[in-house]
């Protein structure tokens, strides 16, 4: 039977809710408020070529208005220009407060904030999955539509990695690694063969989504754009999925809709009501906003039908990745040549084992060769003067390179998102801080990372970490929890929302838990998953 | 009289920056300043430089760092961050770097 679907949301966990129910034959109606994010560079521009022109540097790297440029109070390395809309730290609903404690980050752009992610994609393993009520093998073969339509590419060669990926989702061949990468990859493959391995740390070449097929017109070239907007529109990004849908008849995209809440009869939902009042028809109800809007169009409908009278309500929970950068120097490189023509962008993973069986099991380390651009946010943790530095900085770059760690998340009730009605306007808060059990972690983890890249012959030097600030780390989760029993707020296992009887949840709130690995790839097999049962 | 940007551009990259774009980037930022030959001395701005470790200078420390990362934006990063390692600083550096290797496996 043909069912009218109204997805509200274009990101990773829309566009392919969208396309799994086009493809069973559904009607789709995709309700979106995404522009579109700045055109990259065009095809044979490289990192190299970009700089060897001042006046295309300066704003291409930084924007036009030098906002890429780190001030002397930032905390991060990498700093996105305003020339990309698809990072942004204003939300579309605009009327939050309260955001020194946590600061989220936002996309009001076509595709979501996976318009600009990492293309790190690793798929949650059963020990990472704690509280999902459905098992891996629930959702193995929407991994591999995910894969597919993803695009990942790995190495085909075996690596630590490889015991935690599933070899059956078929990866494309891999993508190029630095001669530094190389190198350390070499070093763990050595430690490997003359001493015992290390099952608590796992290293090996990111698995990224990056089109690398042969044949393919979007094949990457590595230009080393990365981060600023793939030229050769390489890496995924859900308007790849959106281009797809739209060769469906059944689909209709309709833009500019900042939906605000339900209007709902005997518990369906009847339509979709965005700010302006306008009403949109539904009988059956995907909501894929993102962890962060998606919790305030439930909590906004909670109100408008009086599900909950009180003028304050909160959401079941909040979770996202803290994020540490710790900067390290791998003594195997320091006769090494060194180049400035390249950023080397997410070369290499580390996976740390967790011993808290409270958490998700595996820690996603991001270990970064240095490559150029990044200098002058380091320079300033240098207490030496700016030419003093520069010099010392001279001395140990080929050496120097940045683990990111991303730590897991679980539940606290401490964490939440209020929404207050009281006053003439709705106001939105958030209550984020770590617990003390999550402080253990976080140092268990960064004692396991030193003590393995130390046997690889690299420093770590942990009195140089930089904490990002809390909400930084952009995989926002768990304002809709999947929940066994009935509990206001969340949903069941197949993700259908307790509250609403039409209304599936398929974006990243309903992980009850925050693995520590990248959420893009894990959020789109899960809305596959959820859309291949409806 | 030189103008600041020459001054600087020089002092952190051993060459004077002939950009005009990243001159005129610079002036509109912090403004067109002539600098008389006793400041554009390169020990008078290293001076000055240093100071800022104690909290002097810190506009200093401010249009450093801003030009700098202009400069590593442009061809000019070569002049910065050079590719060849000087042989010399590495030799001297590796014992010192390979001590703290030592050292760091004794603590935690």
């Amino acid at each position: 039977m043909i069912k009218k679907f109204t997805i509200i949301g274009s990101g990773a966990a829309g566009a392919n809710a969208a396309l799994t129910l086009l493809e069973k034959g559904h009607k789709v109606e995709m309700l979106d408020y995404g522009k579109l994010d700045s055109a990259p560079l065009e095809i044979s521009q490289t990192f190299k070529t970009v700089k060897s022109n001042a006046r295309l540097a300066a704003s291409f790297f930084y924007g036009n208005d030098f906002s890429g440029i780190n001030g002397p109070n930032d905390t991060d390395i990498f700093k996105y220009p305003k020339r990309r809309p698809s990072i942004s730290t204003t939300n579309l609903y605009d009327n939050e407060e309260n955001t020194d404690q946590f600061q989220p980050i936002f996309s009001n752009c076509k595709g979501g904030l996976a318009v600009a992610w990492g293309a790190n994609s690793i798929e949650f393993n059963q020990d990472d999955m704690i509280g999902f009520e459905y098992s891996k093998q629930d959702i193995e073969s929407s991994y591999k539509v995910a894969f597919k339509r993803l695009h990942v590419s790995g190495p085909v060669h075996e690596d630590d990695l490889s015991s935690i990926v599933n070899a059956s989702y078929k990866f494309n061949s891999s993508h190029d690694m630095s001669s530094a990468d190389n190198n350390f990859i070499r070093s763990a493959k050595l430690k490997n063969k003359f001493f015992l391995k290390n099952k608590n740390v796992l290293v090996g070449q990111s698995r990224l989504a990056i089109d690398n097929r042969l044949n393919s017109d979007n094949k990457c070239y590595s230009c080393g754009l990365c981060i600023w907007g793939c030229p050769s529109n390489s890496i995924y990004t859900p308007l790849k999925t959106l281009k797809d849908c739209k060769k469906f008849e059944n689909f209709k995209y309709i833009n500019n809709v900042k939906v605000s809440h339900f209007k709902s009869d005997n518990g369906a939902i009847k339509y979709v009501v965005d700010k302006s009042g306008a009403r949109y028809e539904a009988s059956n109800v995907i909501l894929a906003a993102g962890a962060i809007n998606s919790a305030i169009i439930l909590l906004k409908s909670f109100k408008e039908n009086k599900i909950v009278n009180n003028n304050i309500i909160r959401s079941v929970g909040l979770l996202d990745t803290e994020v540490i950068k710790i900067p390290y120097l791998s003594l195997s490189k320091i006769f090494k040549k060194f180049t400035t023509d390249k950023i080397q962008f997410n070369g290499l993973l580390a996976m740390v084992k967790n011993e808290n069986k409270n958490f998700p099991l595996w820690t996603q380390v991001e270990l970064l060769s240095l490559g150029s651009l990044i200098y002058h946010p380091l320079l300033k943790k240098i207490p030496l003067g700016v030419k003093n530095s520069i010099l010392a900085f001279n001395l140990i770059k080929s050496m120097l390179g940045v683990a990111t760690i991303f730590l897991p998340d679980k539940y606290s009730d401490k964490n939440y998102i209020e929404m207050d009605f009281s006053g003439p306007r709705d106001k939105v808060r958030y209550s984020y801080s770590s617990t003390e059990e999550k402080k253990a972690l976080k140092e268990k983890v960064m004692k396991k990372l030193k003590n393995y890249m130390r046997s690889l012959g690299s420093i770590m030097i942990s009195s140089q970490a930089i904490e990002a600030k809390n909400g930084s780390g952009i995989h926002y989760a768990g304002t809709i929890p999947i929940r066994a029993s009935k509990t206001r707020g969340c949903v069941n296992s197949d993700c259908k929302s307790y509250d609403f009887t039409n209304l599936h949840v398929v974006d990243g709130s309903v992980f009850p838990s925050l693995p520590s690995k990248s959420i893009t790839l894990n959020i789109a097999a899960n809305s596959i998953r959820v859309c291949e049962r409806l | 009289m030189k103008t600041e940007f020459n001054v600087l551009s020089k002092y952190l990259g051993g060459v004077e920056c002939s950009d005009n774009y990243l001159r005129e980037v610079y002036e509109a930022k912090f403004g067109r300043c002539d600098l008389n030959f006793i400041s554009s001395i390169w020990l008078v701005v290293y001076f000055k430089d240093i100071l800022s470790i104690i909290g002097f200078n810190k506009t200093l420390n401010v249009k450093l760092l801003f030009l700098v990362a202009l400069l590593e934006a442009s061809p000019a990063h070569k002049n910065l961050f050079p590719e060849k390692q000087s042989i010399l600083l590495t030799i001297l550096m590796a014992p010192i770097l390979v001590l703290a290797f030592l050292v760091s496996l004794f603590f935690k």
